[in-house]
């Protein structure tokens, strides 16, 4: 009876952490739209599916998809040929929301009563929001269009912030600071007029392109290996911690060990847990640019050249691409598991 | 009466295993891994060097691996046969070197990487198969699946390698 209890506690448990974890609902779909789950499983997304932080959506040609918070009313709508991820990462100790646009076009609207407003992304820069209407545009090479529609936005990108109000947008390349803002009249971007351009522009100078994703990795990568010293540190504490914990629950002190757990043990264990989701971050921000950015270019450059190794333009790129892969392998990959691929 | 009655049941009980020995006879069969024939891979050969991949709906959807890059967007998948087409892209006639299942390194040929080795071991079935083609250029991979409007699947391609 004692062993049935305790099975249905911890399942209990487990249905609630998978509550917890589950961010949004999908509200509407049109056309052909996969989400890829935290299992790295790809399947077809129903309306009414609940979507968990992880988890992607990817909508085909001519598909649609919106998405609702499950904390307020806000909304998210994925466009035609875009992947949007919900993240997660700790800013100043507290777990924050990221909504990805990875590639493609995604308008969200936030409720203004919503608690703890998330974070904005796409592969090259991040934005605060605020009572916001926005609109976000990530191209082929890493370009994103971030244009506000009502609200404010606070945008980083290159180790830089701009602050955007109602009516103004700002383009980031990879890597790089935000571009000067421009003013923003409220309509939707012909994305695939501005991807095109994009695209003009990558096969004029593909080596640039791969050396502007080469930059942003790097401080992607950068950021990461900052918190390994500090989990470290995290450990070590953990550890000493915890050999006083087990020694106090040796002598029986029960009430000296439940204060060691409450004031050190259990605190401990969380800043672990919080500096491991920010280095996971970091890696999966790194996957998606790798995987729909870099993986899109070699895509369309080895396919306009595909009996041609000797074109300048692909050897070019291809130096810049193995370097960039070798450094992926290296320093990425470890914080990867088999579901992300 | 009663041993006709008896008779009657094991000649029914006869009838029924009978039955269910083809039944699971058939289910095997049904659930044999694909293998394309060689006139089936030559078939499909014909169809890349007319760029009819795209007009042959859901003969080569995402994931999709293109050398060691994995496509998830079908979007770029389309791209990718797209822009073959449009360069003129033609695999010649070449010598079918070998057609054979998936093997546990067979990922390895198109790419000592993380991505290639989970696309092969996640995006991939048993009835994939791993088609060697050696031409003018080079030396081709295809990874192909059981038939779409009478064409091997394709779920990969690599090449030319020299």
């Amino acid at each position: 009876m004692r062993a049935k209890l305790f099975c249905l506690a911890v399942l209990l448990g487990v249905a609630a952490l998978a509550a917890a974890q589950q961010k949004a609902e999908t509200v509407f779909t049109d056309g052909d739209v996969n989400r890829k789950d935290t299992a790295g499983k790809i399947r077809s997304l129903e309306i009414g599916d609940k979507l968990a932080t992880g988890e992607s959506v990817i909508t085909k040609a001519g598909a649609s998809a919106e998405l609702k918070l499950l904390a307020g009313s806000s909304s998210i709508k994925i466009r035609q040929n875009s992947v949007f991820t919900l993240g997660e990462m700790s800013v100043g100790g507290t777990k924050q929301t990221v909504l990805q646009t990875v590639v493609g076009s995604v308008a969200m609207k936030f409720d203004k009563m919503a608690s703890a407003e998330p974070l904005l992304a796409t592969t090259s820069c991040v934005a605060g929001v605020r009572g916001t209407e926005v609109e976000l545009y990530a191209g082929m090479d890493g370009s994103s269009i971030v244009a506000v529609v009502s609200g404010a936005v606070q945008l980083q990108s290159g180790g830089q912030s701009v602050d955007l109000a109602a009516d103004e947008a700002v383009q980031v390349k990879p890597g790089m600071a935000p571009g000067p803002k421009f003013s923003w009249i409220g309509k939707q971007l012909d994305f695939s007029k501005w991807d095109q351009g994009n695209l003009d522009d990558y096969l004029a100078d593909p080596v640039a392109a791969a050396l502007k994703i080469e930059e942003q990795l790097a401080a992607y990568r950068a950021s990461m290996n900052e918190l390994f010293p500090q989990l470290d540190e995290q450990k070590e504490a953990y550890n000493t911690a915890f050999a006083q914990l087990k020694a106090l629950v040796e002598a029986k002190e029960d009430a000296k060990a439940q204060e060691l757990r409450e004031s050190t043990v259990f605190p401990l264990m969380q800043a672990q847990a919080l500096l491991i989701l920010n280095i996971r971050y970091y890696a999966l921000s790194s996957l998606s640019l790798r995987r729909f950015v870099l993986g899109g270019m070699y895509m369309q450059l080895k396919t306009r050249h595909p009996l041609d190794p000797s074109n300048s333009a692909l050897t070019g790129f291809l130096d810049v691409y193995a370097r960039i892969l070798k450094d992926f392998e290296d320093g990425i990959v470890p914080q990867l598991v088999d579901a992300d691929i | 009466m009663r041993k006709r009655s008896i008779r009657a049941r094991f000649l029914a009980t006869g009838v029924l295993a009978a039955g269910i020995a083809a039944l699971s006879l058939m289910g095997s069969c049904s659930t044999l891994p694909y293998t394309p024939s060689e006139k089936k891979v030559q078939k499909l050969v014909g169809l890349i060097n007319r760029g009819g991949v795209l007009a042959v709906k859901g003969l080569s959807s995402a994931p999709f691996i293109l050398d060691g890059e994995i496509l998830l967007r079908q979007v770029d998948v389309d791209t990718a046969w797209s822009n073959l087409e449009a360069s003129g892209f033609s695999l010649g006639t070449p010598a079918i070197a070998s057609i054979a299942r998936i093997g546990a390194d067979s990922y390895a040929l198109f790419g000592d990487s993380m991505d290639a080795r989970v696309f092969f071991k996640k995006y991939l079935d048993k009835n994939s198969v791993l088609v060697t083609l050696d031409a003018a250029e080079g030396r081709y991979y295809l990874i192909l699946n059981r038939e779409v409007s009478g064409y091997p699947r394709i779920q990969g391609f690599r090449g030319p390698v020299e």
